[in-house]
């Protein structure tokens, strides 16, 4: 796995003992490269941020090993500090009473970013997240979204080589969160390893290059985005309405067709057909299909990436 | 005679609220509620070990008194404000009881608590130091301290509005103690405050029911001081519901207070 | 070694705490409330020691109430320093950084030692004035250095008691417990030696040996011994408070159990 920005290898991480115990996360194994966007979902208490604290060293891992850059987290944890930055996000962990650029000034001393760096970068990361003029108001003052993005801009100060985002979009308005994913498209486009939990499966959609599934702390699928919707079972779904006789559609379907329905009412029918693939190529043998019938009415629904977790959550947990 | 009933319901119900968050708030109330008024008492007896019984006394009930504004002006006055910080403001003046009384309920929740914590504490350092006091008219003793309790009532109401306009009500609360320990006549003697201030006790309830409270653990219950603390009382009481209607009209016509 | 970089941190540290501060505590607001606070306080203690012993009373407790002056900052207040991470949830960046969490509350804490100073001044000067100890009043500010060694010690212990505090939600319990336990075994307004327990428990606290230095600097006697015993006093509360907060650190990566969180 070498020339990987984050290797984790078994890592476990359990809370309590005996008949409290809770394994937070099991044998936890993935790589993420330079450059890539990695989203972990799971549904609540899957242990997402758990991986998150591990890695950004606020956690020791039970067992296993994870190395950043290749920083062991536990046994070189100032090296593997000082190539990563972590973003919780929310309304808090930000001092309310100072500015903008107090804050980020000295979060970025802490993190390691030297004076002169400092007088260079702050101003730097205030315009990337679009802060400048707002820089000297106190954070109370603030809305979510705009916190938010002083969040990611102190983040981003320690010119991290790995990123970790802990649900970065939640509270953002969808013209903020189109706002902030741009801001993390370009970080990948400048090489940054990316690791994202989110709820919001646009978040997913538009970021990610990979996904990891988490259910009860394990690591239930490690797949390409494009392979994730496919595991799901199907890309669309296709609701066809007309009079007359319906299609023939008994017998062996193409292979494109996972699933199909007919039903037949008073005036006439309505055909329901799950599509394994939604493509030029398909929609013209789909045509063919329908050629020689009276169609009144043609619903295209591509499968969301929510029904999509939905049926890999729901398959995980068996 | 429906009304009353419900009435007396709605402060008893939010005198029980304010108990619960008061229980819930221990570790603030063991500062206040203990260790302030056993040091207090502590020191006070300390400094003079062989002192009788009517200076045990004449210091128990300024230490009561004491301990009691301290409580009054932390607690009792920052009702409001924390309701405003829990984000619970809103509930209780846009309700469909008269938020009024679901204030009086609360301060007179607070004001039972800390008095009934207070004198368990005294009475508990007295006894560890076996140092008697005696109350001759215990009566007239108990009557005072009902009204200890209804006056701390009005002034945390009062207090209560006021610190919730300003951000600052931790900062004033502080300030506001010492005052009226200094000008109240209560562990100092009126006799060091400066002649031209003195005029300044007369103001304050707690002065005068210390000489009901001291006249009735010794000699001749001070009736006239019962009088006079009646009347603050009533006058607290008054301005704090002028206070009241004001953070309404601030909050609810001007909307410069917010409630969440 | 480049010290330049070291110092521009804890410098940084220092200024955020300030900025902090004074938003919390605006010139207007503590000018008006704190100070006048402090003044009264101290005037209070003074008087209390003069209604049981007269004269000899009030100049014994006016030295012992200047001195407990300096812990409504020191103890009482600087608790608000780590408080203010975990009230802000700023806690995992303290965390994470290059700087031990002990050194970023200790610069953070300066202005509460600044405060100290300012209050303790004013009210030497003001119930100096009140209650007819103006000269005592001159010869206390002229100890400063014995001050300024009660501010430093009574802070580190304030600062070790804070770290207890933060995780339980017990900073006024515990900052406030531990200055009255100064008014109680501290020597402030009677003085030590009457309950032998007491007087244990006031050897190991704070303020109780600077305050004998400082009667001893006022009486003519000598007083560096008691002063050696208040630094010595101070250092063993600072090693308590590097532990407990590296403690805390150490727990928190360990268990998951974050205290100051």
């Amino acid at each position: 796995m070498s020339g990987q920005a984050i290797v984790v290898d078994g890592v476990s991480r359990t809370f309590g003992r005996g008949a409290t115990r809770v394994i937070a996360l099991a044998e936890a194994s993935f790589s993420v490269a330079p450059g890539e966007v990695v989203a972990l979902l799971g549904s609540n208490g899957a242990g997402k941020t758990t991986l998150i604290k591990v890695l950004s060293t606020l956690l020791l891992p039970t067992t296993g090993r994870a190395e950043l850059c290749g920083h062991d987290v536990v046994g070189d944890v100032h090296a593997a500090r000082a190539v990563t930055s972590v973003v919780f996000g929310g309304d808090r962990g930000l001092y309310a009473r100072l500015s903008g650029r107090d804050n980020i000034r000295f979060f970025g001393m802490l993190a390691g970013v030297s004076r002169r760096e400092l007088r260079g970068r702050v101003p730097t990361a205030l315009e990337q997240v679009n802060l400048t003029a707002a820089a000297d108001r106190p954070v109370e003052t603030y809305s979510k979204g705009m916190r938010q993005r002083l969040h990611l801009a102190i983040g981003l100060l320690s010119r991290p080589a790995i990123l970790l985002l802990d649900e970065p979009t939640i509270g953002l308005d969808p013209l903020e969160a189109e706002r902030l994913r741009g801001a993390v498209t370009e970080l990948r486009d400048h090489g940054v390893a990316i690791l994202l939990t989110s709820h919001y499966l646009l978040d997913v959609e538009r970021l990610a290059d990979r996904v990891l599934l988490l259910g009860d702390g394990r690591i239930r699928r490690d797949l390409t985005l494009a392979e994730f919707v496919r595991q799901a079972g199907h890309a669309a779904e296709v609701v066809v309405r007309g009079g007359g006789e319906p299609p023939a559609l008994d017998g062996a379907h193409p292979a494109w067709v996972v699933g199909c329905s007919v039903t037949k009412e008073n005036d006439g029918w309505t055909v329901t057909l799950r599509l394994r693939a939604w493509s030029a190529e398909v929609f013209r043998e789909l045509g063919a299909l329908f050629a020689n019938v009276g169609v009144h009415d043609v619903q295209v629904r591509e499968e969301r990436l929510e029904d999509a977790f939905r049926r890999l959550a729901g398959q995980s947990a068996r | 005679m429906m009304a009353l009933g419900a009435n007396a319901d709605i402060v008893l119900v939010s005198a029980r609220h304010q108990l619960l968050m008061f229980l819930s708030a221990w570790r603030f109330t063991v500062v206040l509620g203990v260790i302030q008024p056993a040091v207090f008492l502590l020191v006070t007896l300390g400094a003079a070990p062989t002192a009788g019984s009517a200076y045990a006394g004449r210091t128990s009930v300024a230490v009561l008194l004491t301990a009691f504004w301290s409580f009054t002006v932390w607690t009792g006055a920052g009702i409001l404000r924390r309701e405003r910080a829990e984000g619970t403001l809103a509930a209780t003046l846009v309700s469909a009881r008269d938020p009024r009384l679901v204030l009086v309920g609360k301060s007179l929740g607070a004001s039972s608590a800390s008095g009934v914590l207070i004198v368990v504490t005294i009475t508990a350092v007295l006894l560890g130091l076996r140092q008697p006091v005696t109350v001759e008219h215990p009566i007239w003793f108990a009557v005072g301290l009902l009204v200890v309790l209804l006056s701390g009532t009005a002034l945390g109401m009062l207090l209560s509005c006021l610190f919730l306009v300003t951000r600052f009500g931790a900062q004033i609360s502080s300030a506001l103690m010492y005052p009226v320990f200094l000008l109240g006549g209560l562990l100092i003697p009126l006799s060091t405050v400066p002649v031209p201030l003195r005029w300044l006790s007369w103001l304050v309830s707690l002065h005068w029911v210390n000489e009901f409270l001291v006249s009735s653990t010794s000699g001749d219950p001070d009736l006239a001081a019962l009088g006079l603390t009646g009347l603050l009382t009533a006058v607290y009481a008054v301005a704090g519901a002028v206070a009241f209607d004001r953070v309404s009209d601030l909050a609810r016509r001007r909307g410069t207070l917010e409630l969440v | 070694m480049n010290w330049s970089e070291p110092l521009f941190r804890y410098g940084q540290a220092v200024r955020v705490g300030l900025l902090d501060h004074l938003a919390a505590n605006p010139w207007k607001v503590s000018m008006t409330t704190s100070w006048p606070r402090s003044v009264l306080q101290c005037l209070f203690f003074t008087l209390l020691g003069g209604v049981a012993n007269d004269a000899e009373g009030i100049t014994f407790a006016f030295i012992g109430s200047a001195a407990l002056v300096i812990t409504l900052a020191t103890i009482v207040g600087i608790a608000d320093v780590p408080m203010t991470d975990k009230w802000m949830g700023t806690v995992h960046r303290i965390q994470l950084s290059r700087m031990a969490a002990l050194g970023i509350f200790v610069a953070r804490s300066v202005p509460w030692l600044l405060e100290a100073l300012v209050t303790v001044a004013v009210s030497i000067i003001a119930v100096g004035l009140l209650v007819g100890r103006f000269p005592l009043a001159l010869e206390l500010l002229a100890g400063l250095p014995i001050l300024l060694v009660m501010i430093v010690s009574s802070a580190v212990a304030g600062l070790a008691v804070a770290s207890f505090a933060v995780g339980r939600n017990a900073d006024v319990l515990l900052g406030n417990g531990m200055m009255y336990l100064v008014i109680a075994a501290g020597g402030i307004v009677i003085p030590p030696g009457r309950l032998l327990w007491l007087d244990a428990v006031g050897s190991v606290l704070p303020i109780r040996h600077g305050l004998l230095a400082l009667r001893a600097y006022v009486d003519g006697r000598p007083w560096l011994g008691e002063l050696a015993a208040e630094i010595a006093v101070g250092a063993a509360w600072a090693v308590v408070a590097w532990a407990a907060f590296r403690h805390q650190t150490v727990v928190a990566r360990r268990d998951g159990v974050d205290a100051l969180a």
